[in-house]
C-alpha cells in the first residue's frame, strides 16, 4: 500500500455557539467527524453541493482554517498542532494552491509569478530560471512567460497558477474549483495539465461541484451536510461511464438518499 | 440615529482616522502656538526696541500664516477626501438599504464634525503647552521677566485658530458633499472591485528617462552654482530644469530601480524583492506628480529651516566677537557732512575722547568721565592703495571669490590703514593678544566672511605694497579680530602697519572710539545722552559723531532679529514637513488597503510574516526616502548659494546648521514613517 500523504482523522468544525446559553443549539456544524485519507500519487476530488462543508474542509487542510477537533496529518506532520510561525514554512514546503480565480499577481509577469513560490523559499536565482523554464514548457505556457496576467487567456492563467503550485515540489497540491471561471476548452486543457502533473507524481486534491471535472479524477469523496456521504473509484471504467456514475450518485445524494454504491 | 452611526463609524475605523486626527492636531497646535507669539508682549516686560521686534515678528507671522493656512487647507481637504473614498462600499450598503442621500450626508458631516472638534480641542490644548515653552524661550532670549506666574493664554489667537480651522473643515465638507452627491450607486458598489489602471511602461525607456532626469538636475545644479542666486534668465532656466528633472526623476525612478535590480538576478529573485519593486512600479502613474511636489516642498522646507536657523546662529555666533566694548562711536572727517568743523577737530588734534569730553561740557550733558572708564581710539588713514592693487598682487579678482555681491567699481575703493599701536591698544582693552610688527612688515585684517578667503589667499602670497612711501610686506597669516562694537562684521579689509609708516601729523579719514563704562549703574543711559546730545547738536563747536552703537543695543536688536528669523523658519518648515509626511502616509496606507488581497496571497503561498512585513517596510521606505534624498540634494546645492548671501550676517556654518535642522526634520518625518508602517501592518493583520 502506498504511503498516506494526507490523513483526516475525525475532523469537526463548529461555528458560533461561544456563548454559554444554548451552547449546543446555537452551534453550526460545518464538518461532522470527517475521516479519510489520500495516498501518495493519488488524484482525488471532493464533491458536494454548496454548503456541504467541502470548502471548509479544504481550508482546514490548507492550514488557512483550523478544525475545532480532530487531526489533519500531511506528510507525517500533524498540522493542527503547528504553531503559526511554522505554518508559513509548512505551506511553503508541503502545499501548493490553485484557486478559482487564478490569483496571480497582476503586477508581475507570468515568469515572476511562478518564480515567486521559489523566491519565498530562497532558492538560488540560477535554479529558479531553469526550473521555471522547463515546467512552463511542459505545461505549454512557455510563450506567455514574459507577459502580464492581463495579457493572457484564463486557461493560461490557471496553468500558470498550477505551475506556481507545483514548482516547489509539494507533497500535496490543493485546487479549489480550479475550472470555475473557465470555458469548456480551457477547462479541458487545465484538467489535462493536472493529469499530466499527476502522472509525474504530484498528489492532487481538488474540490469541485462539477461532475465533468470530477470525472477526470481517480477517486471521488462525496460530502453532504458536513458528513462524509460516500466515495467512488474510477477503476477500469472509461471517463464517460465514470461520469454517468458520478451524475447518478450526485443526484441521489442531493435527493437525500443514503449512500449505497 | 445619525449621530449614533457616525460615532460608531469613527470608533470602528479609528485607525484610519488616527493619522488624520494626529495631523489635524499638529496643524492646530503649531498654528496657535506661533500665532500666540504676537500676544506675548502682554505678559513680558520688554523694553521699547524688544517690543517693536516682537511686533514685527507678529506682523511677519500673520503674513506667513496665510501661506500656512493654504497648505493646511489643501492637506485637510486631501486627507478627508481619502477617508471618504475608502468608504465607498460602506456608503453603497447604506444606499442599497434605502437610506436617502441626505441622511448619508448627515452621517459624514457628523463624523467630520466629531473628528474636527476633537482634534481642534486636543490641538489647542497641545498648542497652549507649546506656547508656554515659546514664551519662556522668548523671555530667555530677551532676558525679560514673565510678569506674574500665570498660564499664558492668547484669547484672540484661540478665536482666530478656531475660525480658521472651522473654515477649512467647511471647505473639506463641501468637497465631500460634492463627492457623495455625484456618486452613482453602481460605481460605489464596484469601487472595491475596480482594478487599478495598470499601465506598465517600457522599462528600458524608464532607464533612459532616469539618466536624462539626473542629467537635467546636474545641469541645473551647475547653472545655479556658476550663476548664483541673481535673478536673471539663467536662474529661471535652472529653476525650470530642476523642476522638470525632478518630475522626470520620479516618473522614471521605479522603472529604473526595477531595471537595475532585475539585472542583478540573485537580488531580484530573492524573497519578495520582485514583488516590492513591481508594487512600487505599479503605483507610479498615480504618484509621480505628488512625489515630485513633495520633494520640492521638502526642499523648500529644508532650505528655509537651514537658512533661517543658519542666519540666526551666524548672528549669535558673531555677536560675542563684535561686542567687545561697551560702546563704539564713529566720526567721519568729511567736509561734505554738515556737522564737521575742521577747525574744532584740529584743535583737539583728532582726539575723540578730548573732543567728546569738551563737547559734553559745552552742551551741558552728563560728565563724560563719570561714564567712561577707559577707551581706545582707532584711526583710519588712506593712501593710494586700492583693491586694484590687491587684485593685481593676487592675479585674480574679488568677484571671483565673493561673486555677484561685490559692488561695481570696487577696484577704486581705497584700503583703510591703521597703526599697530592703536590696534594693540584696542586689543588690550578687549583683553586680546597684541601684534608685534618689524619696520617693513604689515598685517591684513578682515572680520567678514565676505572677504576672508580672498584676503587670506592674498596674505599667503606675502605681497609687498608701498604705503606712504614705505615698502611693507604683508605677513602670511590673515588677522580676523574685530576692533570695534558693531551690529554686523564690517571690517572687510584693513592694513595694519608699523607706526613709523604713517607720516607725523597726517589727518585720518575717520576714527572709532571704543569705550568701556565706569561701574555707574546708569552708564548705558548716560552714554546714550552724551552720544545723542553731541551727535544731534547743531552747535559748530562740537565733535562730529556719525555712528554709535552700544553692546546692549546690539544684543537686543540681534537677538530680536535672530529670534524672528529662527521662529519663522521653524514655523514654515514644520508645517511643510508635516504636510508632506501626512500626504505620503495617506498615499501609502491607501495603497496597502487597496492591495490587501495581494498580501493575503503572499500569506497563502507561505511567505512568513516577517518577510511580508519586510516587503511592506521597503515599499514605504522607498516612498518616504526618495523625495527626502532628492530634496536634501537640491537643498545642499541651493544652500551653497544661500551661504554666500548670508555671509553678510556673519559666519555661516552650513554643516552644523544642516545637521541641526536635518535632525529636527528627521524626527517629525521619521515619526510619520513609523506611524505609517505600524498602521499598514495593522491593516494586514486585521485582514
Amino acid at each position: 500500500m502506498a504511503e498516506k500523504i494526507l490523513e483526516v482523522r475525525d475532523v469537526s468544525k463548529c461555528y458560533g455557539g461561544r456563548g454559554k446559553k444554548n451552547h449546543e443549539a446555537s452551534m453550526t456544524r460545518a464538518l461532522d467527524h470527517v475521516n479519510f485519507y489520500v495516498e501518495q500519487g493519488e488524484y482525488l476530488a471532493i464533491m458536494g453541493p454548496s454548503g456541504s462543508g467541502k470548502s471548509t474542509l479544504l481550508n482546514c487542510i490548507a492550514t488557512i482554517d483550523t478544525p475545532t477537533s480532530g487531526r489533519i496529518v500531511v506528510g507525517g506532520k500533524d498540522v493542527t498542532s503547528l504553531r503559526s510561525k511554522d505554518l508559513a514554512q509548512f505551506r511553503r514546503e508541503e502545499l501548493g494552491f490553485v484557486f478559482q480565480d487564478s490569483n496571480l499577481l497582476d503586477t508581475l509577469t507570468i515568469r515572476e509569478n511562478i518564480a515567486l513560490a521559489l523566491t519565498i523559499s530562497h532558492v538560488p536565482a540560477k535554479q529558479i530560471a531553469t526550473q521555471v523554464e522547463s515546467l512552463a514548457q511542459r505545461l505549454n505556457i512557455e510563450t506567455t512567460l514574459d507577459r502580464y496576467p492581463y495579457e493572457v487567456s484564463g486557461g493560461q492563467k490557471q496553468r500558470a497558477a498550477a505551475a506556481r503550485a507545483v514548482i516547489t515540489k509539494p507533497h500535496l497540491m490543493l485546487a479549489d474549483e480550479p475550472t470555475g471561471a473557465l470555458d469548456t476548452k480551457s477547462a479541458r486543457d487545465l484538467l489535462d495539465a493536472f493529469a499530466f502533473l499527476n502522472s509525474l507524481g504530484t498528489t492532487i486534491l481538488m474540490v469541485t461541484h462539477d461532475s465533468t471535472v470530477a470525472s477526470y479524477c481517480e477517486r471521488i469523496v462525496f460530502i453532504r451536510d458536513g458528513k462524509l456521504w460516500g466515495q467512488m473509484r474510477r477503476g477500469s471504467s472509461d471517463r464517460r461511464s465514470f461520469h454517468s456514475r458520478i451524475v447518478e450518485a450526485t443526484t441521489r445524494m442531493e435527493e437525500g438518499d443514503s449512500y449505497d454504491c | 440615529m445619525i449621530a449614533k452611526l457616525a460615532l460608531a463609524n469613527v470608533r470602528r475605523s479609528y485607525k484610519d482616522f488616527a493619522l488624520y486626527f494626529f495631523t489635524l492636531m499638529a496643524g492646530v497646535a503649531v498654528f496657535y502656538a506661533f500665532n500666540s507669539i504676537t500676544e506675548q508682549q502682554v505678559v513680558l516686560s520688554l523694553d521699547e526696541s524688544q517690543g517693536s521686534m516682537i511686533e514685527l515678528l507678529g506682523v511677519l507671522i500673520n503674513y506667513v500664516s496665510v501661506f500656512i493656512v493654504v497648505i493646511l487647507g489643501f492637506l485637510i481637504v486631501y486627507a478627508s477626501r481619502f477617508l471618504i473614498k475608502r468608504r465607498n462600499r460602506e456608503f453603497a450598503i447604506y444606499l442599497l438599504l434605502g437610506m436617502p442621500k441626505r441622511t448619508l450626508l448627515g452621517i459624514t458631516l457628523t463624523e467630520t464634525v466629531v473628528v474636527g472638534a476633537a482634534s481642534l480641542v486636543a490641538g489647542l490644548a497641545v498648542g497652549l503647552l507649546i506656547s508656554q515653552v515659546l514664551l519662556q524661550v522668548t523671555a530667555l532670549l530677551f532676558v525679560a521677566e514673565v510678569e506674574g506666574f500665570a498660564f499664558f493664554v492668547a484669547q484672540g489667537e484661540i478665536i482666530k485658530t478656531v475660525l480658521v480651522f472651522l473654515a477649512i473643515f467647511a471647505l473639506a465638507m463641501i468637497f465631500n458633499v460634492g463627492h457623495i452627491m455625484k456618486a452613482k450607486l453602481i460605481d460605489l458598489i464596484n469601487a472595491g472591485r475596480k482594478n487599478d489602471d495598470i499601465k506598465l511602461r517600457s522599462i528600458p525607456l524608464s532607464f533612459v528617462l532616469f539618466v536624462m532626469a539626473c542629467a537635467l538636475i546636474g545641469v541645473a545644479y551647475h547653472l545655479l552654482s556658476t550663476n548664483g542666486l541673481a535673478v536673471n534668465p539663467t536662474f529661471g532656466l535652472s529653476t525650470a530644469l530642476v523642476c522638470l528633472g525632478t518630475v522626470l526623476f520620479f516618473y522614471s525612478l521605479s522603472g529604473f530601480l526595477l531595471r537595475l535590480v532585475q539585472s542583478i538576478k540573485p537580488l531580484y529573485f530573492r524573497g519578495l524583492n520582485m514583488f516590492t519593486l513591481r508594487q512600487v512600479a505599479s503605483r507610479v502613474n498615480t504618484t509621480f506628480i505628488s512625489m515630485a511636489i513633495i520633494c520640492m516642498t521638502l526642499f523648500l522646507a529644508i532650505t528655509s529651516v537651514s537658512g533661517g536657523v543658519g542666519i540666526s546662529l551666524a548672528i549669535q555666533d558673531s555677536l560675542a566677537s563684535q561686542t567687545r566694548y561697551d560702546a563704539t562711536a564713529t566720526s567721519y572727517y568729511s567736509p561734505a557732512l554738515s556737522n564737521y568743523n575742521p577747525a574744532y577737530v584740529t584743535n583737539h588734534s583728532y582726539d575723540m575722547e578730548s573732543g567728546m569730553r569738551d563737547s559734553a561740557k559745552r552742551l551741558g550733558l552728563p560728565d563724560y568721565d563719570s561714564v567712561v572708564a577707559e577707551s581706545a581710539q582707532v584711526d583710519y588713514f588712506s593712501d593710494t592703495l586700492t583693491y586694484r592693487d590687491f587684485d593685481e598682487a593676487l592675479g585674480t579678482s574679488l568677484p571671483e571669490y565673493a561673486g555677484s555681491l561685490v559692488s561695481f567699481g570696487y577696484e577704486e575703493q581705497s584700503i583703510p590703514i591703521i597703526s599697530v599701536s592703536q590696534y594693540n591698544r584696542a586689543m588690550d582693552l578687549a583683553g586680546k593678544d597684541t601684534l608685534t610688527l618689524a619696520e617693513n612688515q604689515a598685517v591684513l585684517n578682515s572680520d567678514s566672511d565676505f572677504t576672508q578667503e580672498y584676503l587670506g589667499d592674498l596674505a599667503h602670497k606675502q605681497p609687498t605694497f608701498t604705503v606712504f612711501g614705505h615698502d611693507v610686506q604683508v605677513q602670511p597669516a590673515l588677522n580676523t579680530e574685530t576692533y570695534q562694537t558693531t551690529s554686523f562684521p564690517n571690517q572687510i579689509g584693513t592694513l595694519i602697519v608699523p607706526d613709523s609708516v604713517i607720516p607725523e601729523g597726517l589727518a585720518p579719514v575717520s576714527s572709532f572710539l571704543n569705550v568701556n563704562y565706569t561701574n555707574n549703574p546708569d552708564a548705558e543711559q548716560l552714554w546714550g545722552e552724551i552720544y545723542n546730545g553731541i551727535a544731534e547738536s547743531t552747535d559748530e563747536n562740537t565733535w562730529p559723531l556719525n555712528m554709535g552703537q552700544t553692546r546692549e543695543e546690539i544684543f537686543s536688536q540681534n537677538i530680536g532679529l535672530s529670534t524672528i528669523v529662527a521662529y519663522l523658519a521653524i514655523y514654515i518648515g514644520f508645517v511643510l514637513v508635516v504636510a508632506c509626511a501626512a500626504i505620503l502616509a495617506i498615499q501609502q496606507l491607501s495603497n496597502v488597503s487597496d492591495n490587501q488581497s495581494r498580501y493575503q496571497l503572499l500569506h497563502k503561498l507561505g511567505a512568513p510574516k516577517r518577510m511580508i512585513n519586510g516587503a511592506l517596510f521597503k515599499q514605504i521606505l522607498i516612498a518616504f526616502a526618495f523625495p527626502l534624498l532628492l530634496g536634501v540634494a537640491h537643498a545642499i546645492c541651493a544652500l551653497q548659494q544661500v551661504t554666500a548671501m548670508v555671509q553678510v550676517f556673519g559666519h555661516f556654518d552650513i554643516v552644523q546648521t544642516t545637521a541641526v535642522s536635518g535632525a529636527a526634520f528627521l524626527i517629525v518625518y521619521g515619526l510619520y514613517f513609523l506611524l505609517t508602517y505600524a498602521a499598514a501592518r495593522g491593516m494586514l493583520r486585521e485582514a
